[in-house]
């Protein structure tokens, strides 16, 4: 009881004192300050298996390629033990030169698989930002590190993630005279690399379905184009539309229940659109000329698309069932395969005027912006966060290659392919 | 809870104890003079300010550290030199009351607790309390000030913060933070608003935040900060609300 009073009389005044210092405002301050660069991440190599510094590799390069940062490692630069992994000695990593570490451990389980721990520090703040554990297959040890990296580039920009992705694109080879084209298959870093047709017949467009799991492609049959649709994971292919008909360009609706196409007939070119799974086509479009290129918003309650119906090249947006068409282009030159971005904020397209460049303008027409400077580029593509088009960019000289531009502005970066490459299609994130 | 005979007792010979020291106390400083009441306080608003209490001095203060110009590096304070006149305090002293002239110098510092002391005190003419220091005033000036040098602390590790992009700028973060006196944090920052943020930067939101954290994070414990400005009854430095934006 005593020990009690003496505490209480104790406390007293110093409660009083925070009660008054409680009641005033804090001061005020405020600072303003930082730089335009990029930020320096450190990737040094993962402890705990053989494979830590390959996945560290890959880790840095997936970060450089985002062309948001500055990675460094995982050569050069010190290593850490496990333990350290979840708590790093910032100092020394600060000292290093990072603005952000990345680091990790792999573990092998029970069942053969491998799980990799991935971890995001903020070094200056000298905190933790994020962690994740991913468990993979052995062989698959690069998309523990795509996942790792687009965890980092996710946190650190606010964009959504588009580095575990994949990449299917026409491989060219071969004389010009007598050119070679198969539909090949890549992860979006250019590994993995594997043709999913032969080569018998030449093929273009390829696209994805919502899923990833299925193309949809046009393919010279009989020397007629024709739309067929490809199962990845079987190799099995059909025709969209049974019989001798033209049609091309097809492209799957967001919920991968419907692929609309261009139909040659009667002298006309119109959009299609059908069941995915088969069915009687639906005509969406009438007018004369060539209606071509359709693809959906990502809402699925549009569809932009080019037609000459009005003497040149330019797009139009309509609804979903063909309703309410209207030119949305008026630019100088004429404009052609337009792809609305999975954040429904921009379409992209290719300007021919002169030269072709790849640009990005509002779906109401408005904004546009030319992104590319090449002599041909041309053939866009979306990431599926809509931050950037892949695009094919060929040379005065001949030969096709694959680019990818960001839409906030900056260079196009080359995307490593073993040929000549032409009609990139960006996968959506993998699961 | 269970008290014995002993304790009842004890506790009823504290109370009783008590009660008799404050009557006898109560009359003593009836008998006594009165110290003289501090002279009522003139408030005037300044717009120039400088790193010092205000309150009045019992003493001639040495002149204050001149803060540095904004964007320079901190550097110490010049040496004290005593001829230099001390600034104009915003709250000046009125003019004393005739009949109760104030002290011009107030009474050693040192304590009165002597051997005595459970004798209450006598009535000499000597102030009634032992003598302590003038309470720092947080007035304007001052927290204009500390807001000024605090601003000069972490300025440096904001400027190494990388603008993670267009329109991450319009995005301002306030954090709360509680600081010890020796300059260290007293417990997690909170944040308190964040203002800007709309469709085109949303996504940057969470990254600002982050930037926020590392400034203060980087640079703290806080040095040099002004002791007698840590805790007023008009606050102090230990309570700070940090807004943090891109440039």
């Amino acid at each position: 009881m005593r020990r009690s009073l003496a505490l209480l009389a104790l406390c007293l005044p110093a409660a009083s004192a925070l009660a008054q210092e409680e009641g005033a405002p804090p001061v005020e301050v405020e600072v303003v300050g930082g730089q335009n660069s990029q930020l320096t991440v450190a990737v040094p190599a993962m402890p705990g298996q053989a494979l830590g510094r390959g996945i560290s590799e890959v880790i840095a390069s997936d970060l450089r390629a985002t062309g948001a940062f500055t990675p460094i490692g995982p050569g050069g630069i010190g290593t850490y033990g496990q333990a350290q992994a979840a708590a790093p000695a910032y100092g020394e990593w600060r000292s290093a030169g990072a603005g952000a570490l990345v680091s990790g451990y792999v573990e092998p389980r029970a069942d053969g698989r491998l799980t990799v721990a991935c971890y995001l520090h903020d070094v200056t703040a000298g905190r933790m930002l994020a962690n994740q554990g991913f468990t993979v297959a052995q062989g698959d040890w690069r998309r523990a590190a795509h996942k790792c990296a687009d965890l980092v580039y996710s946190r650190l920009t606010g964009q959504g993630a588009f580095l575990d992705t994949r990449i299917v694109y026409v491989a060219e080879s071969g004389p010009r005279t007598n050119r070679l084209k198969r539909i090949a298959i890549m992860d979006s870093d250019g590994s993995n690399h594997r043709y999913l047709t032969a080569g018998r017949a030449t093929v273009t467009m390829p696209r994805f379905s919502p899923r990833g799991d299925r193309l949809v492609y046009t393919g010279m049959l009989a020397r007629k184009p024709r739309v067929f649709v490809l199962d990845i994971a079987s190799g099995r292919e059909r025709l969209l539309v049974p019989g001798g008909q033209i049609t091309f360009a097809p492209r799957f609706s967001p919920d991968g229940r419907r692929i609309v196409f261009s139909w040659a007939r009667s002298g006309n070119t119109d959009i299609y659109v059908v069941n995915a799974e088969g069915g009687n086509p639906v005509r969406l479009t009438s007018a004369p000329g060539v209606d071509t290129s359709p693809s959906f918003s990502p809402d699925g309650s549009r569809i932009v698309f080019e037609s000459d119906r009005g003497g040149t090249q330019q797009l139009y947006v309509m609804n979903a069932d063909g309703s309410g068409q209207r030119r949305i282009s008026f630019g100088g030159g004429r404009y052609a395969s337009p792809v609305w971005s999975p954040r429904g904020d921009l379409i992209a397209f290719t300007r021919i005027a002169g030269s072709f460049n790849i640009g990005v303008m509002s779906p109401s027409g408005g904004s546009a912006r030319i992104l590319t400077n090449g002599w041909q580029d041309e053939g866009p593509s979306w990431a599926p966060n809509g931050q950037f088009v892949m695009f094919n960019r060929i040379a005065r000289g001949g030969g096709s290659t694959l680019f990818a531009v960001p839409i906030s502005g900056g260079p196009a970066r080359r995307m490593p392919t073993p040929q000549d490459g032409s009609d990139p299609s960006w996968s959506p994130l993998q699961s | 809870m269970n008290f014995d005979r002993a304790e009842w007792t004890g506790t009823g010979a504290a109370i009783v104890f008590h009660v008799a020291l404050i009557a006898a106390l109560s009359m003593s400083l009836a008998s006594v003079n009165r110290a003289p009441e501090p002279p009522s306080m003139e408030v005037e608003l300044v717009d120039e300010v400088g790193l010092q209490s205000a309150a009045p001095q019992p003493y001639i203060p040495p002149p204050p550290s001149q803060a540095p110009e904004m964007g320079e590096a901190i550097e110490p304070a010049p040496a004290p030199r005593v001829e230099a006149p001390p600034p104009t305090p915003s709250i000046k002293p009125a003019p004393p009351r005739p009949q109760r002239s104030a002290p011009r110098k107030p009474a050693p510092r040192v304590s009165r607790l002597g051997d005595d002391f459970l004798e209450g005190i006598t009535g000499s003419d000597a102030p009634s309390r032992p003598a302590r220091p003038a309470a720092a005033t947080f007035d304007a000036r001052a927290k204009a000030s500390v807001a000024a040098l605090f601003q000069r602390l972490v300025q440096p590790c904001a400027d190494q913060q990388v603008n993670p992009g267009p329109g991450a700028n319009r995005i301002r973060v306030t954090l709360n933070l509680r600081l010890r006196p020796s300059g260290t944090l007293a417990g997690t920052p909170r944040i308190v608003r964040v203002s800007g943020v709309d469709d085109d930067n949303a996504r940057f939101e969470e990254r600002v935040k982050d930037l926020a954290i590392a400034v203060y994070r980087e640079c703290a414990p806080f040095r040099g900060l002004p002791p007698e400005l840590y805790r007023t009854a008009e606050g102090g430095w230990s309570n700070i609300n940090l807004t943090y934006k891109l440039p």
